[in-house]
């Protein structure tokens, strides 16, 4: 009987049925697709994590490995009878030159054994650990195709690395260790490792990174990883098995998941709060049932399993409904994103995606749905009898509700993001704007009540909204953080392109970094020569953290399986090796933010300046002292300030820096920058350097800027896109909610008729009413999108804002009008009804 | 002050046109109450919606006020209703969202009144149905009895020179639709308004000047 009673009201009422299903699984169809992708991004990463490490594990680090740690390393293998196969590869910048063309590269050189899992495809072959390999036999060289265009390469044509001169053998079309390009900084050469030494490139404080790649007949890489963590002390070495290695690789595109995710978080959040109303507008209708059941004698517990099944069923809907939506909106999605992706991702919705949003919109639903069920019972049947229940149902509910939904809100955005911080940031914003909303909707709604408007047209389109309080609040609420959303992309992309391009001039032209002590003054020669100047020349001093505060800085290893975000990044911080620098004077683009400036210290120990993100998440406070291995010389430093670095500035900037003097005799090489140039003075500067000094390594920085705001555009292209299925979702929320309140109030519209009024005035009665919630949300959500973009702006970026008034302007028109046309289709459905036929639908 | 003359409607059922009512001939005259009785389904509730002018006759004609109201279009008959005609309904209908004197007020600021003489007018007359000290209480805060009353303060407003009700008391228990109908009564005559009531109880229908009862489609009188 309950499952009768339970889907015949739902079969009776499936307009209603049909407009909730629709309104939440709009809101899902963007969390169903993000995940879909998310996973396909894992499975792809994970189904390549062995080609993507090109081996069963690594031991690499940022500097030379030290023999012994190699040797304990290969030691435990063979006292555990281990058996493996090596092989090492070195991968540092360089610049390589073809005529009067010079590019910088980032350059792999292998021995014959690599790769020990996967394969290099050229144009003529394809490469595997056992193929024999061109390179090892002639002084050649396989190269990435985008050199073919930047320096004018073909197959046969000779290049100069260094002091060698190479010839280009072949170009690869796929290299299964790269799945993302959003990493790329230069393209790839391969060479042979033999050449390193004959190029002489690698110089004292050259940047490289050296790993040694191992295959084990047995499949035993995470006890082994565990094992070598403990045998190899020094944090800089990084121990990699392809799990670590594909999570790395997947990490690449998660942040922009990360904000795909979030984005169709508000679309969920915009769905609840339109299917949240729509229950209410239900629940109204429904108590003289629910009364009428309890006067026929049944138990609270079975009508509550009369809701639940209705609920469950319409949460199987809402996910059919969804899968269908994402089926349609992948490939518009992944068109966007396959830009990004050097793979082919095969995009499929996975079944625990279809489970996980069937149990998040029975979840949602109960939480929207439960206050009033308990609500219901509450109150004794002769109340419920009565015609009008709306003061039944306590406002205080509505708060609890969006508490519920906030903390369900919250463990989503950490399951998505791994994020602490984003995720109490988004929550934050969140409940902020929820408050704002509602605050300034409830003072608009007093302020308009306050006018002295006598017309009665007006007058009672304010008084509805006076009296229909927290309908008027969740449509003010709903189109406005949609709008929010749609303008605080292009917002955000406005002025960050603003700042990178329009004051471009401020930005340097090249960037030149492992600068030899002796190539210094030749380096300054030639950039003078060119009548320009190399400015900020800063040392860098490498070095590794020994101990702070005396006590062992050493590695941190944690094998938890769910790490969140941060823990895993400020793992990544401390295992690292650091670059100091020494300077008294804060550069242009430095700010002190606590402490004294280091020019004006005078303790016994030497000062030291931290950018202050970096001490954060490092836990060094002021006053700290860190002892650095330098090339076998400790040397201690105090904390004395902590810096702000504008580093959209590109300027030479450092998380640690000496006093000046300190490391005046370490082993060091330079950085500098060089400004004003044109184009023709770009390359012309590159090719004379890397000519003379070509282990100097270059930035174009105005290119890496293009290519930076390219895959940008396309990142934001993917975020719009969401933003759009999010404002859909408003709008298909608006639809549902003016046509349920329509209905709901077809009989006063039916009134105004038969008590005189003209369709005309029932008409502007309705514009105005619901055109003055458009209105003032698409302000409000315009206005809070400037501001939001502008704190994102100045507390991430610490970039300049500018005004973006063009997008918004485009974009707050379009809705106004989407949103009129709606409300007028709406109301004319009512308007153009007989009342005749409305009276006896009535009775 | 009414004249009803051959008035015919039918509806279509499935393949099958039903008519509801044959050649409907009527006379009222100005201060007039007239109860029409009727079994369920007999037509009484198309009847006054032909008189209010929510529904067409297929042919006919109705003459108020010497206006022939068949010949006006839909704006037309809004307009004209507004000024001659109010309904009290057998469900109330009151606005929810407004209090029991700003629905009062609603008919007179739709005519273009001001204010100021809209609650003036609707006060009185809420104190005329013995509502005064609820003027300012919503629908859901009254009770069946006191949301008719609210009602029939609102048909008043604009003085109509006709007043329809559709079984007024349906809603109430015996006792209050009969104090109510005992407003009803004297009010209406206190503002010599002619009336029409449709009505299924033959004690009610006799408390008007004259009753018809309607039967077959066409009216017998009593």
């Amino acid at each position: 009987m309950i499952i009768k009673l339970a889907l015949k009201e739902l079969a009776n009422k499936w307009r209603w049925s049909l407009v909730f299903v629709l309104n939440l699984a709009f809101g899902f169809v963007g969390f169903t697709t993000v995940l879909s992708f998310q996973n396909a991004i894992e499975e792809n990463a994970q189904a390549n994590s062995k080609q993507i490490l090109s081996a069963d594990l690594a031991i690499s680090a940022r500097k030379k490995i030290a023999d012994t740690d190699i040797q304990k390393a290969e030691d435990y293998l063979k006292s555990k009878n281990i058996q493996f196969k090596r092989t090492k590869v070195t991968e540092f910048f360089a610049m390589i030159s073809q005529g009067d063309r010079s590019h910088l590269v980032l350059v792999k050189a292998i021995d014959n054994l690599y790769p020990l899992y996967g394969e290099l495809a050229l144009t003529k072959s394809t490469i595997k650990g056992d193929s024999t390999k061109t390179i090892f036999s002639t002084p050649t060289l396989w190269a990435y195709p985008e050199l073919k265009g930047i320096l004018n390469l073909d197959i046969g044509t000779k290049i100069k690395l260094g002091s060698l001169e190479l010839t280009v053998d072949d170009f690869i079309t796929k290299d299964g260790t790269q799945t993302f390009r959003l990493a790329s900084l230069a393209p790839r050469i391969f060479i042979d490792s033999t050449w390193i030494e004959k190029s002489r490139l690698l110089q004292f404080g050259s940047t490289f990174t050296e790993a040694y790649l191992y295959q084990f007949a047995a499949d035993s890489a995470a006890s082994i990883q565990k094992d070598l963590f403990t045998i190899i002390s020094d944090p800089a070495v990084q121990i990699d098995t392809p799990t670590t290695a594909s999570e790395d690789s997947a990490r690449q595109l998660g942040f922009l998941t990360d904000f795909l995710n979030l984005v169709a978080l508000v679309a969920i959040l915009l769905a609840g709060l339109g299917a949240s109303y729509l229950y209410q507008v239900f629940a109204r209708k429904k108590t003289k049932d629910f009364a009428i059941f309890k006067t026929l004698g049944l138990e609270y517990s079975s009508l509550l399993k009369i809701y639940i099944l209705q609920l469950f069923v319409l949460s199987l809907f809402v996910c059919g409904f969804s899968y269908l939506g994402s089926i349609a909106f992948i490939p518009f999605l992944q068109w966007i994103i396959s830009s990004l992706v050097t793979q082919e991702l095969h995009v499929h919705i996975p079944m625990y995606v279809v489970g996980l949003t069937l149990v998040l919109t029975f979840i949602a639903s109960l939480i929207v749905v439960g206050p009033y069920i308990q609500t219901l019972n509450r109150v004794p049947p002769g109340v419920l009898f009565k015609e009008e229940q709306s003061q039944i149902f306590n406002p205080s509910k509505n708060f609890l509700t969006f508490l519920a939904a906030l903390c369900l809100m919250g463990f989503l955005t950490l399951f998505l993001t791994k994020s602490v911080m984003m995720t109490s940031i988004f929550i934050g914003s969140i409940a902020g704007l929820a408050v704002l909303f509602f605050a300034v909707g409830n003072g608009l709604i007093y302020i308009l009540g306050s006018l002295p408007i006598h017309f009665w047209v007006y007058k009672y389109a304010i008084r509805s909204l006076q009296r229909r309080k927290s309908t008027a609040l969740v449509l003010f609420s709903t189109i406005g953080t949609a709008i929010l959303l749609l303008n605080l992309l292009p917002q955000l992309k406005h002025s960050l392109k603003d700042q990178f391009l329009t004051n471009g001039t401020n930005l340097p032209s090249l960037f030149l970094f492992d600068i030899q002590d002796e190539q210094v003054d030749p380096l300054k020669t030639i950039i003078k020569e060119n009548n320009k100047e190399i400015s900020q020349l800063s040392p860098i001093v490498r070095s590794r953290i020994l101990k702070i505060n005396d006590v062992p800085y050493e590695r941190k290893v944690d094998f938890n399986a769910f790490k969140t975000r941060e823990e895993e990044r400020d793992a990544r911080f401390r295992n690292r090796g650091v670059n100091l620098t020494y300077r008294d004077k804060l550069s242009s683009s430095e700010t002190l933010v606590a402490g004294v400036p280091l020019g004006d210290y005078k303790g016994e120990i030497p000062g030291l300046s931290l950018e202050q993100k970096y001490a954060d998440r490092m836990g060094i406070k002021l006053g700290d002292v860190i002892e650095f291995d330098i090339q076998g010389v400790d040397i201690k430093g105090k904390v004395v300030n902590f810096r702000k670095i504008k580093w959209a500035s590109f300027q030479p900037n450092f998380f640690i820096t000496f006093g000046a003097g300190v490391l005046d005799d370490a082993p060091k090489t330079s950085i500098g920058i060089v400004n004003g140039l044109n184009d023709v003075e770009v390359a012309s500067i590159i090719s004379q350097v890397a000519k003379a000094l070509p282990n100097v390594s270059i930035i174009d920085v105005r290119q890496l800027i293009k290519d930076l705001l390219k895959m940008s555009d396309q990142m934001t292209l993917s975020l719009e896109l969401m933003a759009y299925l999010s404002l859909i979702t408003g709008f298909v929320v608006l639809i549902s909610l003016i046509s349920i309140q329509l209905q709901d109030r077809k009989w006063e519209i039916n009134l105004f008729k038969i008590l005189g009024s003209p369709n005309q005035s029932i008409n502007t009665n309705l514009l105005f009413e619901y055109g003055t919630i458009v209105l003032f949300s698409v302000f409000l959500g315009i206005s809070f999108s400037f501001l939001m973009s502008y704190l994102t702006l100045k507390y991430t970026f610490d970039s300049d804002y500018s005004f973006n008034l063009k997008d918004a302007f485009y974009i707050a028109v379009a809705v106004i009008v989407v949103a009129l046309i709606i409300i007028q289709y709406m109301a004319g459905i009512y308007l153009k009804k007989r009342s005749n036929e409305i009276l006896k639908d009535s009775l | 002050m009414i004249q009803v003359e051959n008035l015919k409607k039918s509806f279509k059922q499935n393949e099958n046109a039903i008519d509801i009512l044959k050649n409907l001939n009527l006379e009222v005259k100005k201060g007039e109450k007239v109860g029409i009785l009727g079994q369920s389904g007999s037509g009484k509730s198309t009847f006054l919606s032909l008189m209010s002018g929510l529904d067409f006759p297929d042919s006919g004609d109705i003459r108020i006020n010497g206006v022939s109201t068949t010949t006006l279009s839909e704006k037309e008959w809004t307009q004209f209703r507004a000024k001659n005609i109010s309904i009290v309904f057998q469900q109330y209908h009151l606005v929810g969202h407004l209090t029991a004197v700003e629905n009062v007020m609603l008919p007179l600021e739709i005519l273009g009144a001001s204010e100021k003489q809209a609650q003036e007018k609707a006060l009185n007359l809420l104190g005329e149905v013995g509502l005064k000290e609820r003027a300012h209480h919503f629908p859901y805060q009254l009770s069946g009895g006191e949301s008719q009353r609210v009602a029939m303060a609102r048909a008043l407003i604009t003085t109509p020179n006709l007043l329809l009700a559709d079984e007024p008391s349906g809603n109430l228990d015996q006792e209050t639709g009969q104090k109510v109908m005992n407003l009803f009564f004297d009010i209406t005559s206190k503002f010599n308004t002619t009336t029409l009531l449709v009505t299924h109880n033959e004690q009610l229908a006799s408390r008007c000047d004259v009753v018809y009862k309607l039967s077959q489609g066409r009216f017998e009188k009593l």
